[in-house]
Order: C-alpha cells, then sequence, then structure tokens
C-alpha cells in the first residue's frame, strides 16, 4: 500500500491548502505510514488492537497501519526531543477497524504542542478548522458547532459531596460512556456487596502481615495490606450517592445556546447549592469565541467529546444535520495527557483539531 | 475430505474428554453405534449413510464450518466466541449441549485480598502501571472476549499475553499477573493458589451443535440435525 503525498502534488486543492495553513504558521506533517504496534499497546493499551490494522514482519515486529494522525505528530514530537512549541498541519489517510461506512478516512488536521497559552492556541486551532471546512467542503450547509469542556465535569466532582475514590473513578471513567452509566447506577443503588467478601478475607489479612515484604504476582504484600486497610477506611459502597447522582445527571443534560451557556451553567449552581461562580474561569474562553466569530449556531453540550478518551479540556465538535441524521465534519479539543500516555517524561499540552474528508 | 453433493459432512472433536462425550451423545441420539475407519479419522453412522463423520481438532470445527468445507459438527461455545464476528454470522448456534460444561473467568492470586470485584482490578491496574512503568498483565487463550470484558469493566492499562496452555501457572512463573480461563470444577485453579474474583464471569461455556447457517435451508440435513435435540 503507498501512501498518498499530497506536498508535491500539483493540484488546485493542494496549492489551496498549503496556501491557508501556512498562513496560519503551520508546518507541514507527513506522517509514517505505520505505527509500532507494540510500542503504542504497552504506552496506550489494548484497545488500540481493536482499532488497528496490524502486520508482523520476518522477525516478529507488529506494525499497523496508522489510525490516528494526532497520534503519529505526537510520536513524531516525541521521537525528534522537541522542546519549543510546534505548529503542524497534515493531509492523509488513516484506516481504522469497526468503521460503519469506511476503513479509511481522509483527514486534514492541525495540532499545536507544547503551548504556552493554551486557551489561545486552543481558539487558533478552531479558527484553523473552521475556515478550512469552509473552504474544502464549500457544499457544506446547515452545520451546528458543538462545544464542550472535560474540565467543567472535573470541577464538578471535586465540588460535590462523594468519596475520594469516586471522584477519581468518576474522572478516570467520564470517556467511557457505558461503563460511566454502569458506575453511576453502582452509586445511585448503594449496593452492599464488597464488605461481606472484604470480611472473609479478614483471616488471610491477618496471615499476610507476617510478610509485608513478600511478593505475590507483582504486588508487594504491604501494598496488598495497605489498600485491603484503606478499602476497610473508606467503604465506597456504603456511601449513599443518590444526591451526587442527581446533580451528575443534571449536568450531563446541559445543552444550550453558547451565548446562554453563563446563565444556564449559573442557574444550575443555584439550583444544586453549589457557587454561582464555580465555572466562570473556564467558561471565559467560550466569551472569546463568542466575540472572535459571530455565528447563531454555536453551541454547548456537556457531552461533547467525551467519547473520545484522550481530550482533557475544551472540545468542539462540527456536526452538519441531514434528514435527522447528524454527520460529524471535523472535531477537535485539549489532549494534555496524551504524551504521557505514549511515554514523555513531561507533560506537554497540546491542542488539535482534523477534518474527516470521507 | 471429498465431499459428494448428496452427502453431509459432520465432525466431532478428534480428542479428550470432548470426543468421548461427543461419541457418547452423537451414539445416543442417533440410536446407533458410530463406523470408524481403521485410521480413527472417519466415521459413518448406519441410520444417516448421507452423512460423512470426520474427527477433527475443536478450533478446526469452527474453521471449517466458516469456510463452508464442512456443514456441521460439535464444538465448544468459548471457542467459537473467541473467534472474529463474521464466524458467528456464518455459524449457529443449533443445540447446546449438557457436557463440557466450564465457565471463562477472571481469577488472580489468592493472597490479592484486596481485589474482590473488576472495580479492584481496575483500581490496581492503574497503580501496578504507576509503580513498575509496565502494564499489569493477564495471561489467557482468548485474547479476544478477555479484552472485550475487561474494557466492558472500565479496566484498560493491561497487557494480554497469549497462553497456549497450563494458564494457571503463569502468575506463580512471573509471566503474568492474572488469568482469564476456563474454569469447571475449580480444583485446577485452588491447586496453584488463584481464585475467580466476583463478578468476573466471562461467558458460560458448553459444548454445542454448530451448523453452517446455508445449510440450514436444506430440509434432509435438517431432519438429521433435528434428530439430534
Amino acid at each position: 500500500m503507498q501512501s498518498t503525498s499530497y506536498q508535491n502534488s500539483n493540484s488546485d486543492f493542494s496549492k489551496k491548502l498549503f496556501k491557508l495553513f501556512k498562513g496560519f504558521k503551520y508546518e507541514f506533517f507527513q506522517p509514517s505510514l505505520f505505527v509500532n504496534t507494540d510500542y503504542l499497546i504497552e504506552r496506550s493499551g489494548e484497545n488500540f488492537r481493536d482499532q488497528a490494522y496490524s502486520f508482523q514482519d520476518e522477525i516478529g515486529k507488529n506494525f499497523s497501519l496508522r489510525t490516528d494522525l494526532t497520534l503519529s505528530v505526537c510520536l513524531n514530537y516525541i521521537k525528534n526531543k522537541f522542546k519549543a512549541e510546534k505548529k503542524f498541519f497534515y493531509f492523509d489517510d488513516v484506516f481504522r477497524k469497526n468503521r460503519a461506512n469506511s476503513i479509511v478516512t481522509k483527514q486534514l488536521g492541525c495540532e499545536i504542542i507544547n503551548s504556552s497559552e493554551l486557551q489561545k492556541s486552543t481558539l487558533d486551532v478552531f479558527l484553523t478548522i473552521f475556515k478550512s471546512l469552509k473552504i474544502f467542503k464549500k457544499e457544506v450547509k446547515n452545520f451546528k458547532v458543538q462545544f464542550g469542556d472535560i474540565k467543567l465535569f472535573e470541577i464538578l466532582i471535586e465540588n460535590i459531596d462523594l468519596p475520594e475514590r469516586w471522584k477519581l473513578r468518576l474522572k478516570k471513567h467520564f470517556c467511557r460512556i457505558n461503563y460511566f452509566e454502569d458506575l453511576i447506577q453502582i452509586l445511585n443503588s448503594n449496593q452492599k456487596l464488597y464488605l461481606k467478601n472484604i470480611l472473609i478475607d479478614k483471616k488471610k489479612y491477618l496471615h499476610l502481615k507476617k510478610f509485608p515484604k513478600k511478593n505475590i504476582s507483582g504486588r508487594q504484600v504491604q501494598e496488598i495490606l495497605d489498600r485491603f486497610e484503606s478499602k476497610i477506611n473508606d467503604p465506597r459502597d456504603f456511601y449513599d450517592g443518590k444526591k451526587a447522582v442527581k446533580i451528575i445527571k443534571g449536568f450531563l443534560k446541559i445543552s444550550c445556546r453558547l451565548s446562554s451557556l453563563k446563565k444556564n451553567l449559573e442557574f444550575f449552581c443555584v439550583k444544586n447549592n453549589l457557587r454561582k461562580d464555580l465555572f466562570e474561569e473556564r467558561i471565559s474562553f467560550f466569551d472569546q469565541i463568542k466575540k472572535t466569530i459571530k455565528q447563531n449556531n454555536f453551541y454547548y453540550s456537556s457531552q461533547t467529546g467525551r467519547d473520545l478518551e484522550y481530550y482533557t479540556g475544551y472540545t468542539f465538535q462540527i456536526v452538519k444535520i441531514s434528514n435527522k441524521k447528524k454527520l460529524n465534519l471535523a472535531r477537535g479539543g485539549n489532549y494534555d495527557n496524551l504524551f504521557s500516555a505514549l511515554g514523555s517524561k513531561k507533560k506537554i499540552p497540546a491542542v488539535g483539531g482534523a477534518i474527516n474528508l470521507i | 475430505m471429498i465431499k459428494n453433493n448428496l452427502n453431509y459432512s459432520f465432525a466431532l472433536p478428534s480428542k479428550g474428554r470432548m470426543r468421548s462425550e461427543s461419541e457418547i451423545f452423537f451414539n445416543k441420539a442417533t440410536s446407533t453405534k458410530l463406523h470408524k475407519d481403521y485410521r480413527d479419522y472417519f466415521f459413518k453412522i448406519k441410520k444417516f449413510n448421507f452423512i460423512n463423520g470426520i474427527y477433527l481438532h475443536s478450533k478446526e470445527i469452527i474453521e471449517r464450518i466458516f469456510d463452508g468445507s464442512l456443514d456441521a459438527g460439535i464444538s465448544g461455545l468459548d471457542l467459537l466466541r473467541e473467534f472474529p464476528r463474521i464466524y458467528q454470522n456464518k455459524i449457529k448456534v443449533f443445540k447446546v449441549l449438557d457436557f463440557g460444561e466450564a465457565n471463562l473467568c477472571v481469577a488472580i492470586p489468592n493472597d490479592w485480598i484486596d481485589v474482590q470485584t473488576t472495580a479492584d482490578l481496575e483500581e490496581i491496574s492503574y497503580l501496578f502501571k504507576d509503580k513498575n512503568n509496565f502494564r499489569i498483565r493477564v495471561a489467557t487463550k482468548y485474547p479476544n472476549l478477555t479484552r472485550k470484558f475487561l474494557y466492558s469493566k472500565g479496566i484498560t492499562q493491561f497487557k494480554i499475553i497469549p497462553s497456549l496452555g497450563a494458564t494457571e501457572t503463569y502468575p506463580y512463573t512471573g509471566s503474568s499477573e492474572f488469568i482469564v480461563d476456563l474454569v469447571s470444577t475449580g480444583k485446577t485453579l485452588k491447586a496453584n493458589n488463584l481464585r475467580v474474583i466476583s463478578d468476573g464471569l466471562i461467558l458460560k461455556s458448553s459444548a454445542c451443535v454448530l451448523v453452517a447457517k446455508k445449510k440450514l435451508s436444506d430440509y434432509k440435513f435438517l431432519k438429521f440435525l433435528n434428530s439430534l435435540k
């Protein structure tokens, strides 16, 4: 299979594309067609195997066709040991299993890595994607822009009455929509299953206390004992989470025009006895968007971007609605933890967005 | 196997308890004895002489029904579910049999007293990665079912170690931290100081009569299959 390079193409499309992105000071990035499967599975998890088309070479190394160009840009940044802010754009194919329509999608996108002013960069990426979409998808009419912010959910969780372990779990699994629903149900129903099991193991606990330095399948006995003790002291399953669940469900229902977001969030806070200005600092970003582009089809939804594991902050999604069907034209957002997941020792903030051309 | 257009092929597992129990079931269901050839590869049934019987590895039975060179056979539900979805689209579970019963379960070292549920396993998978700088490892012969189940329970920080046998020894030898394996009586797990976590049941499996879906419209063959019920 051959990668298609658009850099040397003389088509009008390529010329337009290069002019636009270079105008925004983005550097062209030509991603490699393959990525090292073992490296990615070690760092970002087994889920990658489900999405990727993988191969093995004659010495047994596993490779996969790239599933995402953001991932390729990040891997390139780490490989080249860049330290300063970098702005890249790309235009190429990605290959994914489990796609309803096509296994090959052409992605046009841009990323700003290691930015010192993340809000400004997020606005930069959004404007670039928004303008590109208008140029390259002229036929697009009746579209809607939905914004979201994963951090708002995290702020909410930190400010409601919940045991620490529950707060961690809810934040960690916000992106796994089905599992998150299971967690909410457990929190709501106050399941009392676990303490019974804990008591059964108390005898073993006393026995293990004699060998704190012993290793059992990669875990030290002391570590097991500590966690066992913390489970007894912080029994997540005896907590009455009904009130917290009601607040979380209410928050997830917030969906409104960007122009009325502030009013809606303030109303939500007052209704649930939360500080009225709880989200104020974060939502000032949306005011900047409103000032920069005057559009009445900009919306906010608490659900926008939560399905993508690596988004950590502001997210956006441009959708076309025709015949009651939602077509995802472009999406993007902040991803501050992806570099750590890919093996970087430093936390590198980043933001990116991409247009699906096919 | 050379197929005659008027004949149908049916496979039984070629080894172990699955073979002997399949033969007992077959003899009982057809009220006749199987006639094996001298090499012990093929068999015939007197009452249904249009059936060409063959002994195959349980996994191969599924492969052959999928590629169309076999019409039906007895194999394990666990093996069928482990194959990609395209296999399940072409193969029907015609009858669930009352032998070869086993549960596919998540099993952990008995001394991990702080782990009772998948929620605990999810928590320690993060702690394990932070401490050791590599993911917690799970040994299994069922990588697809394992991956799907663990993901459904929110466990994402793990690495699958494919196993070909004696999976229960992997935590002891340091090749993995926990396992996903078939458990029938639980004796093997106990002997290896392992236990099943409380919500760790992935699949209840047993032997099944599996049939190529396209053969289900064939009246003569369907009559034979119904006699197995």
